[in-house]
Formats: C-alpha cells, sequence, structure tokens
C-alpha cells in the first residue's frame, strides 16, 4: 500500500516537471540538430584529409599507451598503475612484483639482461656482434661478461656505446638510460682527449696499421 | 435561497469511480515516470566504459578537464547514434517533397483524415461527450467520425508518417541518452575529484601508523612484507 500511494506521489511530481523535461528535451534537440550539422560537415573533412571522427581522443591513445607499456615493463611508476579492479591491472601485478624496485640498482643489469637477452647459459640468436648492436647498447660484451666482474666493465662499455646512439628500440634506450643514470664512467679530461686525437694522427701518419684500443 | 446538491447513490459511485480512476491515472504517470527513471540512469552508466581508461590511469586529474573531455566524448557519441534516426528522418522528408513538387501541391497535410495518413485510423468526437443543461450534466459517448479505410491518394501519408514516427522516436531517445550522459558527467567530476573528509579521523589514522610500527608483520599498510 507504501508503494502504491509513493507511486501515486511521484506521479504528482512527474506531471508538474514534464513540461520543465519537455522543454529541456526540445532544447537539446534543437542543439542536437545543430551538432550533429556540424560534425557531419567536420567528419566529411576528416574523410576527405585522410582521417576520420573517432570516438578515440588523444587521451584515450595516451592511456593506452600507459596501459599497454606497463605490461612488458616496468617504467611505470606504482602511482600510475592501473586501479586492481580492472582486468588488465590484475594481469600485470605478477610481472610488475616480479620485477625488482628501482631502489636497487646493482640488480638492475641482471633485469636488463635477462629481459632482452635471457639467461646467459641459454642459447639466444643475438651471439653475433652485428645482431646485438641492433638491440638494447648493452651490447654482446654482457654475455662474455662472467657475474663477478659485470659491474665496472658494462658500465664502461654502457658509456661508450651510448655515445654511438645506436638505433636500439624506445624500451632499450630507456632501459640503457635508467642503467647510466646510476652507473658511474670515469670522464676523460679534454687534456686526455686531446692526446687521443693526437695518437690517433700520429698513428694515421706513422704506420698503415690503425688499432683502435678504444673497443677493447 | 441556497440549494443544496443532493446526490443519489448512483452519482456516489459515479463519483468514487472517477477518483479511482484519477488516482490510478497518476500511479501509472508515476510508474512510467520511474521507468524513464532507470532507463535514463542505465543509459549514463554506459559513459563509464568510454571514460574509465583515462580515469584509471591518471591521464587527466582534474575536474575541469575530465568534464571538456567528457563532454566532447559525449557529443561523438551523440553523433554516432543519431546518423541513422536522422537518415531515416531525411528520407521520408525527401520522399514527401518529391511528392509535393510531383503534384504541384506544398500545401498537402500527411496526418490528415481524408487524403493522409487519419484515413487507416478510428477517429472519435469529443466535443459534445459533456454537455450541461439546467441544473444537471448528462454524458455522452464520443462519436466515430472516421472508421479505417485504404484512400490511393494518400499512399505518401502512409509512407512518410510511419518512417517519420519511427525517425523521430529513434532521434528522441538519442537526445535522451545525451541528457543522461550529461547528468552522469556532472555526477562523475564530483564523485571522482571532489575530496571528503567525512570519515577522515587524524588521531585513528596515527594509532593505525603506531600499531604498525609496532606489529610490523600484522599490519595491512605494509605489502612489501605481505609477498
Amino acid at each position: 500500500m507504501d508503494g502504491f500511494f509513493k507511486s501515486f506521489g511521484k506521479g504528482l511530481l512527474y506531471i508538474f516537471v514534464l513540461p520543465f523535461f519537455l522543454i529541456v528535451l526540445a532544447g537539446y534537440a534543437v542543439v542536437g540538430v545543430l551538432i550533429f550539422i556540424f560534425l557531419f560537415f567536420k567528419s566529411i573533412i576528416l574523410f576527405f584529409s585522410g582521417r576520420s571522427l573517432k570516438i578515440e581522443l588523444p587521451e584515450d591513445v595516451r592511456a593506452k599507451e600507459i596501459i599497454q607499456g606497463s605490461v612488458p615493463n616496468n617504467n611505470v611508476s606504482p602511482d600510475s598503475a592501473p586501479v586492481s579492479n580492472d582486468n588488465v591491472a590484475e594481469q600485470e601485478a605478477p610481472i610488475v612484483e616480479d620485477l625488482p624496485p628501482e631502489s636497487e640498482p646493482t640488480d638492475k643489469p641482471q633485469s636488463v639482461e635477462e629481459a632482452c637477452f635471457g639467461k646467459p647459459n641459454e642459447p639466444t640468436n643475438e651471439q653475433p656482434k652485428e645482431e646485438n648492436k641492433d638491440f638494447a647498447n648493452v651490447a654482446p660484451e654482457v654475455n662474455s661478461i662472467q657475474e663477478g666482474e659485470k659491474g665496472n666493465y658494462s658500465e664502461t662499455n654502457i658509456s661508450q656505446e651510448q655515445t654511438e646512439n645506436v638505433g636500439a628500440n624506445d624500451n632499450a634506450d630507456i632501459k640503457v638510460d635508467e642503467i647510466s643514470t646510476d652507473v658511474y664512467s670515469p670522464k676523460k679530461s679534454s687534456y686526455e682527449m686531446n692526446d687521443d686525437i693526437k695518437d690517433d694522427d700520429d698513428d694515421d701518419s706513422s704506420s698503415g696499421v690503425d688499432i683502435n684500443f678504444k673497443d677493447f | 435561497m441556497i440549494t443544496l446538491i443532493k446526490l443519489t447513490e448512483s452519482d456516489k459511485r459515479l463519483i468514487i469511480a472517477f477518483l479511482l480512476i484519477f488516482i490510478l491515472v497518476f500511479v501509472i504517470i508515476g510508474l512510467i515516470g520511474y521507468l524513464i527513471v532507470r532507463i535514463m540512469r542505465w543509459q549514463g552508466r554506459r559513459l563509464d566504459n568510454n571514460v574509465s581508461d583515462v580515469v584509471y590511469t591518471r591521464v587527466i586529474t582534474d575536474k575541469k578537464k575530465f568534464g571538456k573531455y567528457a563532454r566532447k566524448k559525449n557529443w561523438i557519441m551523440f553523433y554516432k547514434a543519431a546518423r541513422i534516426p536522422m537518415i531515416i528522418l531525411l528520407c521520408s522528408f525527401v520522399l514527401l517533397l518529391i511528392r509535393d513538387l510531383c503534384y504541384h501541391d506544398f500545401a498537402y497535410n500527411p496526418f490528415d483524415k481524408d487524403v493522409g495518413f487519419g484515413s487507416v485510423l478510428f477517429l472519435w468526437d469529443f466535443s459534445k461527450v459533456f454537455t450541461f443543461s439546467t441544473g444537471s450534466m448528462s454524458i455522452n459517448a464520443p462519436t466515430v467520425i472516421n472508421s479505417p479505410h485504404l484512400v490511393a491518394e494518400a499512399w505518401c501519408g502512409y509512407i512518410f508518417v510511419p518512417f517519420f514516427l519511427v525517425g523521430a522516436l529513434w532521434y528522441l531517445w538519442s537526445v535522451q541518452s545525451l541528457i543522461a550522459r550529461s547528468l552522469r558527467i556532472r555526477k562523475l567530476s564530483d564523485s571522482i575529484f571532489n575530496k571528503n573528509l567525512d570519515n577522515f579521523n587524524q588521531n585513528e589514522q596515527m594509532m593505525n601508523s603506531l600499531n604498525s610500527q609496532q606489529n610490523p608483520n600484522n599490519s595491512p599498510q605494509n605489502p612489501n612484507q605481505n609477498k
């Protein structure tokens, strides 16, 4: 019985609200026609310019990049990670947990090595030097390095190859940048650089053999 | 001299019947309004599918930017939903225009009861239902002025009116969805970005942090140790 009289009361209320609702509906209908005509001509112009009127805006593209980028890489900070209610977030959670945290820089070479080339005992297709150069700047020298010597030797090679700007992918570049920020590489002074240049010139003029010890 | 209205039993029953009908009408209107409200809530929630990624990944963290982004998306969704009904309306009006050009008759009414769609409908005359004479009121049944019959000249009305009604109702449905999503945008802008301190107690939080320091293994605020 209460529901019956509630419905009666709601009916009275809706009768009073109905004219205002119809006015709002008519207003939106008229504005909708105008905006429809505007978007129609806009879609025609976009069609002839090779694009289309997409429901996906730049913010959606950025959000997709973040979601897709957080799945293979650990580059997304925990604050920007999706909420755990999302299915994508649930899939990402174990991957994020498996990778080491950013506060431990000494572990990073191991994660990069394992992520790019796999474990040292595993046979990989990237053993030739030419192929390795296409990947991360952490080059084949990493494979030949024993674990104990990894800390110093890989750092110098990374710092050298960083200046060469090999065409690595974005992930590798990001990883190399992260490594380089935590790595110390002894910088040569300008005098040493000049000495190197003079030595190179002397080598070119004196003998036909050109051995560049920098690559070792 | 004051004359009192004398009500017979049949008059009383008639008044009670009218009151019941009056109440039933408002109850039905209330139920229809409740249905419309529920449908609009359902239409508004469909906006969440399109804006959730941006909110979850924190691409937008501002109320104004969210409103601007969501309104833009709302209009694009309306455009995509209203394309088909607009095409139907356009085709029906083009047909009417072609008929008017062929017959040279731009005053044609497609809803007319003689040469329009009204020829296939039952039509009544309600003007003589209530008649008032000296001290009494009489109720008469409405007279039928048209019964369904087909007219060859009304072919344009038979095609135009159904297409027009379908297109108009479909377009109004799209407009209602637009209004529902606009209301949803206002609600989400408040719920997502407004900061509410109603259930926040600084002392409770301090006690929880002290407890977590004393018992780090049992504290829920130490997710690293739970791994």
